[in-house]
């Protein structure tokens, strides 16, 4: 086997990314502009992952959560209730907040979010008793859009530190574009959605790395506020889905990050996704026993959906990324679904 | 930009290649090439994925699968695998969760079992440790397959870009219209009659299945099986020929006399004003493969979080713009009254809203 010479490089763009465990090269910078691809986005490599049904089931099933999901949600809704007509599907809804609340308090059955469950609230169920399963059920990617006369074309991105810096606050263009004397002295103004909104969550997650940010973000009702926002100010940077629709007025700018970082805080199990993929989730609450995680058969049947092709192509639908085959086999081995292989 | 393989060993018996593009190769540590070209990261599975059973239950580790369970009289169980070994690799590739992503054993059992039936496995014996090489044999009569000809019995023509897809349907409950299993594509598939060979995943045997076919080019269905046709829950090796004919109630014309995914296409840059991405027109056909009606794809765009989101998440834009994407004009007061009426009856779910929009128009 040749050993081929190491070499430093820095991953360009929201698609890259592999993961070494031992013995990685050093980084090297990436030209700008230059796309990655590790992840397999066609739904091609999920057709063989078809959703089949074991038993005809019935009864209700209530679905809670972030209106990240509205749109999938109710596509899923209408796949399944078109193999399970007896099944009685509700959908409320509003905010990953307000669907975890219900899950708790017995009002749904699945809460749709779009942020991850914290781990103390994990922990604090688990010793009740319960086991919180939290399925991740599409990827949204997050862009970072500029002014357009910014001549910023990427920003270095890091597990520990963010984008800014772990204790900062916000700062200048210059710590991008110190060679710009236009820019040096620009202060960054930060825009992102509402505060509790996921995309608000993974916001601070990417500027602050692992520590609270305490600057000033400015909030919108919706993605086409930020954009209107960010193409009106010249030293403004937002956080928007890619999802949405990004439109001409702004520039997306993308993460860059050195090969030997660890890439996501969270990651999906079996999964190399990056840091500007946010992961969308299912989560139930499951009783368990010595014999594994026992879901209703109605539940079951419905995470079977969520894990299978259709489920997938319901997410790709709205605009989400669905996940590789290796993600969904990850998915249900956490879900605590049989692999007879 | 210069790609450079990194590779490195784990457990020294396997390597693992990573393409430093991004796209990440596994090979054998002795046919790693010098200079392999950056290919097609993981194509899929040569033969479907479940075709090759080793009878276990598996749980994926860092290490590899390990065995949680033997079926009795199975491929694992005649080959000595045991609770509690390891499946390190499957001819060379390594299974399990490598470098945080999961290679699922199935789906490399698809990929490497050789024409023959055999595969080597590596596997850690739980009894003493040690690596050792499993050959495993799967036998002919395992396999199990339908196969057959693809007949027309109307004369149709169609061009390379067609594509006949034969599906495996459970149709175990009567409710159960269009729920399919599992599924082959043939792209380009030349002349007809042709034959075909459709491996079978692993069927539940107290369901019932059915196998269809049909021809398609640009979303468009030009052939069919007039019916799906019955198969045993436990067939092995069956023979069945699929005759199609041309579709017998083709359903009302498009506008335009539009393909379906030219039509799905226009939508998409008619309501969300930009160029379709490549996935969502394939999730739409996948829609309408599934049975699905092209209204409820002309709902599904109309109703997109992207449309909403451009339209400030609220209400009355959006509504209003809707209104005149469907009819070229802005609606009038008191249809503006009636679409926030609908709307607010169908509970702010948008889809709900929209369908309810096409199917009774003002």
């Amino acid at each position: 086997m040749d050993a081929n010479a190491m070499a430093r490089r820095s991953i360009v763009g929201w698609l890259a990314g592999v993961l070494l465990l031992v013995g990685v090269a050093d980084a090297q910078e990436v030209p700008s502009g230059a796309v990655d691809r590790t992840v397999a986005d066609s739904l091609e490599q999920l057709e063989t992952l078809a959703y089949r049904p074991q038993d005809l089931v019935s009864g209700p099933l209530r679905l809670a959560g972030s209106d990240t999901l509205q749109q999938a949600a109710v596509q899923w809704i209408s796949g399944f209730t078109a193999i399970h007509p007896e099944v009685q599907a509700e959908l409320s809804s509003s905010t990953s907040e307000d669907g975890w609340a219900k899950l708790q308090s017995g009002q749904c059955d699945v809460a749709l979010m779009s942020r991850p469950v914290a781990a103390a609230e994990v922990e604090r169920l688990t010793k009740e008793g319960k086991r919180v399963v939290q399925l991740t059920v599409g990827i949204d990617r997050l862009v970072f859009i500029a002014h357009p006369s910014n001549p910023i074309r990427e920003i270095p991105w890091s597990a520990e530190e963010g984008i800014l810096g772990s204790q900062s606050s916000g700062g200048n263009w210059g710590r991008w574009l110190s060679d710009q004397k236009e820019w040096s002295d620009l202060p960054i103004a930060l825009h992102g959605s509402q505060l509790g909104s996921g995309t608000r969550w993974h916001l601070e997650r990417l500027l602050n790395g692992p520590s609270a940010f305490t600057g000033q973000i400015q909030e919108h009702a919706s993605t086409l506020e930020v954009v209107e926002a960010v193409a009106d100010q010249k030293g403004a940077l937002g956080l928007i889905s890619a999802s949405h629709g990004i439109g001409d007025h702004v520039q997306v700018v993308p993460l860059t990050w050195t090969i030997d970082q660890k890439l996501v805080d969270d990651p999906i199990p079996g999964s190399l996704r990056t840091p500007d993929c946010r992961p969308l989730f299912a989560v139930a609450i499951v009783e368990s026993n010595d014999q594994g995680l026992r879901w209703s058969p109605l539940h079951r049947e419905f995470v079977e959906y969520l894990l299978s092709y259709a489920g997938q192509v319901d997410m790709v639908k709205d605009g989400f990324l669905p996940l590789t085959r290796g993600e969904i086999h990850a998915q249900r081995e956490l879900a605590g679904l049989e692999i007879q292989r | 930009m210069i790609c450079r393989r990194v590779i490195f060993v784990v457990l020294g018996m396997v390597s693992v290649s990573v393409n430093l593009s991004g796209q990440e190769e596994r090979f054998r540590e002795d046919s790693i090439p010098a200079d392999a070209p950056s290919g097609r990261y993981m194509p899929p599975p040569s033969h479907a994925p479940g075709v090759y059973r080793l009878g276990i239950q598996a749980r994926n580790t860092n290490t590899g699968v390990e065995i949680a369970a033997v079926t009795p009289g199975s491929v694992a169980q005649r080959s000595g695998l045991e609770v509690g070994d390891t499946v390190i690799n499957v001819a060379g590739y390594q299974v399990g969760m490598v470098g945080g992503r999961l290679y699922d054993i199935g789906d490399e059992l698809a990929r490497r079992v050789q024409g023959d039936g055999r595969v080597e496995l590596l596997v850690r014996n739980r009894r003493d440790g040690r690596l050792v090489n499993v050959p495993v044999q799967f036998l002919g009569a395992e396999v199990a397959a339908i196969s057959g000809r693809l007949i027309a019995q109307s004369p149709v023509r169609y061009s390379a870009s067609a594509t006949i897809s034969i599906r495996l349907l459970d149709v175990t409950q009567p409710q159960w219209q269009g729920v399919v299993v599992h599924q082959m594509d043939l792209p380009n598939p030349g002349q007809l009659p042709r034959p075909y060979r459709l491996e079978l995943p692993p069927l539940n045997p107290n369901h019932r299945y059915a196998l269809d076919a049909y021809l398609e080019e640009r979303g468009q269905i030009l052939l069919q099986t007039p019916q799906a046709i019955p198969v045993a829950g436990n067939v092995q090796n069956a023979s069945i020929d699929l005759v199609m004919t041309g579709r017998p109630n083709p359903g009302p014309g498009i506008p335009g006399g539009l393909q379906p995914r030219d039509q799905i296409q226009q939508w998409i840059l008619g309501y969300l004003r930009r160029p379709p991405r490549p996935l969502e027109i394939e999730g739409w056909l996948a829609d309408l493969q599934r049975g699905k009606s092209l209204a409820s794809v002309q709902a599904g765009i109309l109703s997109s979080s992207e449309l909403f989101e451009r339209n400030r998440r609220s209400r009355d834009l959006y509504c209003a713009d809707v209104h005149q994407l469907l009819y070229g004009q802005p609606p009038t007061l008191q249809q503006m009254n009636d679409l926030k009426l609908r709307y607010d009856r169908s509970l702010g779910v948008r889809l709900r809203f929209v369908e309810d929009l096409l199917k009774q128009p003002r």
